[in-house]
């Protein structure tokens, strides 16, 4: 796999958030160089937010957890199954607890009593705050500790419509509750903030005893992801010993429900909650409203339209953002053959700004579709600045700790990897509400720019071609003719080609080309040369660069060149005439020469011929095509050779013609000529002194062979005879010896 | 942990298995929907399912099976509400390819989306649901599902390119209209 095909296995991950620092890293890499996988990347990102935005409206309640578990309950009272209160309370802390543990169980070993401060801090802010009462929840805790010292940072949060319940004391009774602060940092907790988003865009409608969170904007429907209501950010101050804290807690019993929170730092009430629940009959209708303040909306525009002169409407487009203190982001245009031009328009413009250029956008030209899409970002925005402020103080906790120094090395290593996580993540948040920021300060509006009659042709196209099919007596002549009456029409032979068959007869192809007006000039002329067996013209019109049902009569034709097929070939093979020659001639060899040189001088065809010899002499065949009115000429030449011992002549009739062709009828005859040696006859030569002559010869002959024989014998049998003598010999002597 | 609090709701602690709604309630949006296709009645049929569920816990076996067996039910109770209601909730049928709808109705494509949504197989369904209808971010989905991490990056990846596949026609046809 090369890289370009990793990345783009790795693209849909990518944008689904799945790879790792390192893969993402890898990817970042690469298409800053490679254009083609950057734009693979950017398909799937757009592919991702085109098909969720589709579907978005499908997307379930941001709270159907807690739906869920309200129709739980419900369920449960009705069944009078419900636990009592302490025993139920008891049960929180004790899961709340595990949770905790949970979170410590990397370095439990070091922690000591924190667990219990977290479960007993984690309790104590959900009953002094109300946020049991007020179904909510604590949504992130986290523990910073140094040794015996301890601070965290959190968040809480709660349904938007028990703002009032879950805060309200607060806000209304100022001072005293800075009091209460006061004494709460005692306990650990010194910094609260609260944001509460916006409840006007967010309405309750009810539907068949169902809830749906609908908003309506812009004439669109749109399910607002945004219900979920009051977030609170806890941040430590000082981190203190562990014993103090718990001092701290015991000391500090909470008497009431009414929280001793903290010390009010930073409040932020975005917007002041509505009566949660307007009418049902009522449905809210929300003007195209321009965004309010700390709202955090997306909106974004898809506009097509159609114009007379896209340069004219750049222009004036340049002009409208001039105006309106927007900016062209950027501009794709395509010029079709036809010279119209389409192209694609992004601008940027201030949300306020927004509505008012997508009205002046009409006078542009045609709009021909629009869509219109805003995103809250709202939730998404504050839960961003949320993290990144507990993660600032989680980060300044750590460097304080790397300052002093304190602990073994390899705690101190901890620190620091947990450092560079921390800062990784701070600088994705921002990177994050960056983007936020500039999506949301300049709305985005895409303009899909046509110029009319875009989809006209621009010209139409005349195609001819024939098929030309020809019976001519001499296919080679006419294939050659033809192909210079092309050439000289001013055309070109593009494909030509020659086949011929044993039989004698040819076919020829010919494609050729030449310019339409000459066309039917020449197709007359090709016609001359033969008998035409098939003539077609084919002629075609075709609308080139535009669109079914966009017709264009004033559009130039063009005539391609025509197209001329020219087959030509012979008629078929017809025997008329068939004989049979047998000659008899001692000289079988020179006749058959001459034979064939006849026929080749008479303008025949030898189709098979051969000569053998054999014990009783020479045979010679030769079969011969010729045409009918030379055939009775050969015929005669060919019987001079020697004796004729057989001649016949057959003649066979056509059969009845059932085309066009018949005129054409190849009249061909076939001889079957054979020479042959005269039978030699036995006993020419005889007499006695033959018989004797005869004889002498056989008997020198076989008195040659068995000389041959001998040496042959004497050099097989000899070095064996040698050997047994000398063996012999030895064993002579060693008798002799041995007496 | 899970098990642990499994168990508990199984000896009928109740914010246990409020616990347990909330680790598990869009995992079984996402399976619901891609049978049913209508988010309100996806909602209903989630809403029954937990509470079929905790009628039914103590008789729950295996805790370990719990997530299977929780899917279990709510395709039942879809089965069943289909039925009594007679709404289709027909398996999504082998799409012949028309031409792209017009887009400039975005119900026709949602439409589609939908559907092609609904013919990925379940294994490749339920994370891409998670993360395209529910927002989830990868490690979300890896928790809700879960699924270890190499298992679930192929079946996102493979379920996102099947679902790109599947909508290429309208897809394109985004960029090329007008």
């Amino acid at each position: 796999m090369n890289i370009h095909e990793k990345i783009e296995t790795l693209t849909d991950l990518y944008v689904a958030g799945g790879l790792g620092a390192d893969e993402r890293g890898e990817v970042d890499r690469h298409i800053a160089e490679c254009a083609a996988c950057a734009s693979l990347l950017r398909d799937a990102r757009e592919f991702s937010s085109w098909a969720k935005g589709l579907i978005k409206n499908d997307a379930p309640p941001a709270d159907l957890e807690d739906r869920v578990i309200a129709r739980f309950r419900a369920a449960g009272q009705s069944k009078r199954r419900r636990f009592p209160v302490g025993k139920r309370f008891l049960k929180i802390t004790g899961s709340i607890a595990a949770a905790v543990a949970l979170i410590f169980i990397g370095n439990a070993a070091t922690d000591g009593p924190a667990e219990g401060y977290m479960a007993e801090v984690r309790s104590r802010l959900i009953a002094n705050s109300g946020a049991r009462d007020a179904e909510g929840k604590l949504i992130e805790l986290s523990i910073d500790k140094n040794g015996g010292e301890l601070a965290w940072a959190g968040t809480m949060g709660a349904p938007s419509n028990n703002f009032e319940y879950f805060f309200g004391r607060d806000l209304s009774r100022g001072e005293s509750d800075r009091d209460r602060g006061v004494n709460a940092t005692s306990a650990g907790i010194s910094g609260l903030y609260a944001r509460q988003s916006d409840e006007q865009a967010a309405r309750r409608l009810t539907e068949g005893g169902r809830t749906n969170l609908v908003t309506r904007s812009g004439g669109k429907r749109v399910v607002d992801s945004l219900s979920d209501g009051v977030a609170l950010g806890i941040e430590p101050t000082t981190a203190m010993p562990a014993e103090k804290m718990k001092k701290a807690l015991d000391d500090d019993k909470p008497t009431a429900k009414e929280g001793r929170l903290g010390e009010l730092k930073d409040l932020a009430v975005v917007a002041k909650a509505d009566s949660p629940t307007p009418a049902p009959e009522s449905p809210a209708v929300k003007p195209p409203n321009p965004v309010q303040d700390n709202r955090k909306i997306i909106r974004t525009a898809e506009v097509s339209i159609e114009v007379d002169s896209y340069d004219a409407t750049y222009t004036k487009l340049g002009e409208l953002m001039t105006a309106e203190k927007g900016l062209v982001a950027s501009a794709n245009t395509h010029k079709a053959a036809n010279g119209k031009i389409s192209a694609t328009v992004v601008v940027r413009v201030p949300p306020e700004r927004f509505e008012a250029v997508l009205a002046k956008l009409k006078d542009f030209g045609t709009i021909r579709n629009l869509n219109v899409d805003s995103e809250d970002v709202t939730k998404a925005y504050i839960d961003l600045e949320t993290r990144l402020k507990s993660k600032e103080i989680l980060a300044e906790r750590l460097k304080k700790l790397l300052a002093e120094g304190k602990g073994t090395v390899k705690e101190l290593m901890e620190v620091e990897v947990q450092l560079g996580a921390t800062n990784e993540a701070i600088e994705s948040i921002k990177g994050e509400i960056k983007y936020y920021d500039n999506r949301i300060g300049l709305s985005t509006l895409t303009l899909q720019i046509a110029e009319k009659d875009l989809g006209q042709p621009f010209e139409y196209v005349q195609t001819l071609q024939a098929n030309l099919a020809l019976t001519a007596r001499d296919p080679d002549d006419v294939y050659a003719k033809a192909q210079k009456e092309i050439v000289d029409a001013g055309g070109q032979v593009v494909d030509s080609r020659m086949t011929r068959q044993n039989d004698g007869s040819s076919t020829g192809f010919i494609r050729g080309r030449v310019d339409a007006d000459k066309f039917q000039v020449l197709r007359e002329s090709l016609k001359k040369y033969g008998v035409a067996t098939n003539d077609t013209v084919n002629q075609q019109k075709t609308a080139r660069g535009g669109r079914d049902g966009a017709p264009k009569p004033d559009a130039p034709l063009r005539k391609e060149q025509a197209v001329i097929d020219l087959t030509i070939s012979s008629p078929p093979v017809f025997v008329t005439r068939l004989s049979q020659v047998l000659v008899e001639t001692p000289t079988v060899d020179s006749a058959y020469q001459a034979a064939r040189k006849a026929v080749e001088g008479a303008g025949g065809k030898i189709v098979d011929g051969s000569l053998k010899g054999s014990v009783d002499g020479m045979q010679g065949t030769l079969r011969i095509q010729i045409d009918a009115d030379k055939f009775q000429a050969l015929v005669d030449s060919l019987k001079t050779a020697g004796k004729v011992k057989n001649a016949n002549v057959n003649s066979v009739l056509p059969a009845a013609s059932t085309d066009g062709a018949a005129p054409l009828l190849r009249e061909r005859a076939e001889i079957d000529f054979a020479l042959v040696t005269p039978p030699q006859l036995i006993g020419e030569e005889h007499g006695l002194w033959k018989s004797v002559q005869d004889t002498l010869a056989k008997s020198w002959t076989g008195f040659l062979w068995s000389i041959e024989k001998l040496f042959v014998g004497i050099s097989l049998a000899g070095p064996w005879i040698l050997l047994l003598i000398v063996g012999i010999v030895i064993w002579r002597k060693r008798k002799k010896a041995a007496a | 942990m899970e098990l642990d609090l499994i168990r508990r709701a199984q000896a009928g602690d109740r914010t246990a298995f409020e616990d347990l709604i909330r680790a598990h309630a869009r995992l079984v949006w996402a399976s619901v929907y891609g049978w049913v296709k209508d988010p309100a009645w996806t909602e209903d049929v989630v809403q029954d399912t937990f509470l079929k569920a905790w009628e039914a816990l103590k008789d729950l076996k295996q805790p370990e099976a719990f997530k299977g067996w929780l899917l279990t039910i709510a395709r039942r109770l879809a089965w069943r509400q289909a039925e009594i209601s007679g709404r289709s909730m027909s398996m999504p049928e082998v799409p012949e390819r028309p031409m792209p709808v017009d887009l400039a109705d975005p119900e026709e494509a949602r439409d589609e989306v939908q559907k092609a949504l609904a013919r990925l197989p379940e294994r490749y369904r339920i994370p891409v649901t998670l993360h395209f209808l529910n927002g989830m971010e990868y490690g979300a989905i890896e928790k809700s599902t879960g699924l270890a991490n190499g298992s679930l990056r192929g079946l996102v990846a493979r379920g996102v390119a099947k679902l790109r596949a599947e909508l290429a026609p309208w897809w394109r046809s985004r960029h090329e209209h007008s």
